[in-house]
């Protein structure tokens, strides 16, 4: 069934259909997050709370077949409130110490199921790695590897062709394996 | 072709989305650029790792879902599935001093029933689904064009109040599952961990696939296009469509009248299908014996049996061979109920004992395959369980099928099976781990698994066992929990036996 066809069942009342478009779209919308804000745990709240926009203004959706680009512009638009109360945010010189991390003084500890942020092994370094590419290409890893999406499925959520999303894909590749090598040396 | 044109299409390639005419170009390149193959060897590697460390991520993602989800549909047993439980203590294999925890997560006791209106009974506002007229929406009748009246069910008796009897409650479903009460017109959603009350008549529509259960523990599923009527807990009426019952023993019998054959089919302890439709209606039984009770007379339709009932009578009868695919509908139903599912389990054996037949051995492994990682562990208990031992044959189907379907969080289970007596399932074992660990052997490859000493295979399982304590981290965790409690015998393959519900 289409995702067009999930969102009219569900404008029409029918149990389950929302929620199987969230299973759906789960993955994909946790990816572009991720790749938006560039931090795990951080990115589950942001999926979490786009796909409850999604139903909560479902209504307004004037083509269903189009759910996936529609949902990705929210993920967006949630990413971007919450980089933009982020940088609003301050913390005070007496706060820091050395051993303080800015970003734990405002977000608090990591939560036990989060991703182990704090070890240094070899995921965590690599998720750096990918966390820190540029923006373009870092959406097209995460969407790929959260999913393992066709260059397709990545195509028409981005808005791009399968040959740019090929192109992309490789581009990160590259990247990632330069400072990789270059973090041994 | 250049080296940098090539390196796109070896992404291509890693991704399984390199096209069939630029294969032969790449290979060509390849055989004549060492910097490109070491390139490829790089990023296979590369690729391998990103697998492995986008592995928690996928986890956390389904857990959004999870999330989103419990918030839509509190009571839903299909979201509680995926929270952790209440362990089960199994019971101990025989020559065994052994104790599994196994997490059966659909086992959790469901939080309050919800109903879809909490008005007192006799005076429901019924949540019309006025402008959503499924029959219209799926073409099957004009927009406008009358519905046929459903019956009224009529008023229960009045009878003297007392405890209140529990009800028939919907576990699973798929699709749509509509309701009509008791002296009610108006159809309405059943929402998953529903109630229905003696007298309701309960539908799906052309894609709904749901599950029941009566309170003696009897289900009840229902296929697509399906309307049944439940009189009582036990007494039911097919109207049209396909209903599968899994019956559980009890002092009043279970039946089910199909006034569109003129007849009543009892169930004498067992799982039958019946199917009613149009031009006949069929009866298969699965397990046990059914009575078949019409103008004729009655008659009793046995195990393996296949029956059709036309004007109150069998016009026809029939053995059938394939009961797995005879009723395979059910299995996305099986696998709404979650992985460790001893019915599913059960199939998975009846459709191993049928592979090797040559002219059935593809549908079977076809509808295993479909099942996907639904069938890992089934397939694993199998492997593992002594009464499995006896068929050399069906062992090795079952572990050459497990090693095209094992998934990462299988790993530990296949180190374990590389300790097995039987060649085939140690080689098949060794191929799923090569696949899932990018390339690992610790020395010996799948093929030596068959025939090396003795002493080469104890001297690899440690590297394995060594292997794994270093690198599970890496790999994600079951979507169930099995830990071992006490094992007399710290180095063999656990063989656990299958929980009773």
């Amino acid at each position: 069934m289409s995702d067009g066809d999930l969102v009219r069942q569900a404008l029409a009342g029918r149990a389950g259909a929302y929620e199987e478009l969230v299973r759906r779209w789960a993955a994909r919308i946790t990816a572009v997050c991720h790749a938006k804000v560039g931090r795990g745990g951080v990115a589950e709240d942001m999926a979490q709370e786009t796909l409850l926009r999604g139903l909560r203004s479902l209504r307004s959706l004037e083509e269903p077949d189009k759910f996936g680009a529609w949902l990705y512009g929210i993920a967006l638009r949630t990413c971007k409130d919450w980089l933009k109360a982020k940088e609003r945010s301050q913390v005070t010189f007496s706060d820091l110490g050395p051993d303080r991390d800015p970003d734990k003084i405002l977000y608090g500890q990591p939560r036990p199921d989060e991703p182990e942020l704090d070890r240094e092994d070899e995921r965590r370094w690599l998720m750096t790695e990918v966390e820190s590419l540029p923006e373009e290409f870092r959406v097209v890893l995460m969407l790929f590897y959260y999913q393992e999406l066709k260059y397709r499925d990545i195509a028409q959520i981005l808005g791009v062709s399968a040959a740019t999303v090929n192109a992309r894909l490789t581009k990160a590749r590259a990247m990632l394996r330069e400072r990789l090598s270059s973090c041994e040396r | 072709m250049d080296c940098e044109q090539v390196i796109q299409l070896i992404s291509a390639e890693l991704d399984g989305e390199i096209p069939p005419d630029d294969r032969p170009a790449l290979e060509a390149h390849l055989a004549g650029c060492e910097s490109c193959r070491a390139t490829t060897q790089a990023l296979r590697l590369q690729d391998a790792t990103l697998r492995r460390t986008f592995a928690p991520r996928r986890e956390a993602a389904i857990a959004v879902a999870d999330r989103v989800i419990a918030q839509l549909r509190p009571a839903d047993p299909v979201v509680a599935a995926r929270f952790p439980w209440m362990p089960v203590l199994l019971s101990a294999a025989a020559g065994f001093l052994l104790a599994v925890l196994v997490f059966r997560p659909w086992l959790r006791p469901t939080a309050p029933l919800t109903r879809v209106t909490d008005d007192p009974p006799g005076q429901e506002q019924p949540q019309k689904i006025a402008h959503t007229d499924p029959d219209a929406q799926r073409g099957e009748r004009p927009e406008g064009a009358p519905r046929e009246t459903p019956k009224k069910e009529p008023a229960p008796e009045s009878v003297p109040p007392g405890p209140q009897k529990p009800l028939t409650q919907l576990v699973f479903a798929k699709g749509v599952i509509e309701m009509l009460p008791p002296g009610s017109d108006s159809w309405r959603a059943l929402a998953t961990g529903g109630n229905v009350e003696p007298g309701t008549r309960v539908r799906t529509d052309s894609i709904g696939r749901c599950e029941f259960r009566t309170p003696d523990g009897s289900e009840v599923r229902l296929n697509g296009n399906t309307e049944l009527v439940f009189h009582t807990n036990r007494q039911l009426e097919l109207a049209q469509g396909q209903v599968w019952s899994n019956v559980a023993e009890d002092e009043d019998p279970y039946e089910i009248q199909v006034p569109s054959a003129d007849a009543k089919v009892t169930a004498l302890g067992t799982q039958f299908d019946l199917a009613c439709t149009a031009l006949a209606t069929v009866l298969t039984v699965a397990q046990g014996t059914t009575r078949v009770e019409g103008k004729a007379g009655e008659e009793i339709v046995q195990f393996g049996e296949q029956a059709k009932i036309v004007g109150g009578a069998i016009a026809e009868r029939h053995r059938i061979h394939d009961l797995v695919v005879a009723t395979s509908w059910i299995h996305e139903i099986l696998v709404l109920k979650g992985h460790d599912n001893e019915e599913l389990a059960k199939r998975m054996d009846d459709m191993l004992a049928q592979i090797g037949n040559a002219k059935m051995s593809f549908m079977y492994e076809k509808e295993i395959l479909q099942l996907g990682d639904h069938c890992v562990l089934p397939l694993t208990r199998f492997i593992q369980s002594e009464q499995s031992k006896g068929d050399k044959q069906k062992r090795a189907n079952a572990a050459r099928i497990l090693a095209k379907i094992a998934r990462p969080w299988s790993v530990e289970d296949l180190i374990k099976l590389l300790a097995d007596d039987d060649r085939e399932v140690r080689f098949h074992a060794a191929k799923a781990l090569e696949r899932l660990t990018d390339g690992q052997t610790q020395g010996l490859s799948a093929e030596e698994w068959r025939d090396a000493a003795a002493d080469a295979r104890t001297a690899t399982l440690e590297r394995w066992r060594v292997w794994w304590g270093d690198n599970k981290d890496q790999f994600p965790t079951p979507p169930f929990s099995i830990i071992p409690i006490v094992k007399d015998k710290p180095d063999e393959s656990i063989a656990p036996r299958r929980t009773k519900s």
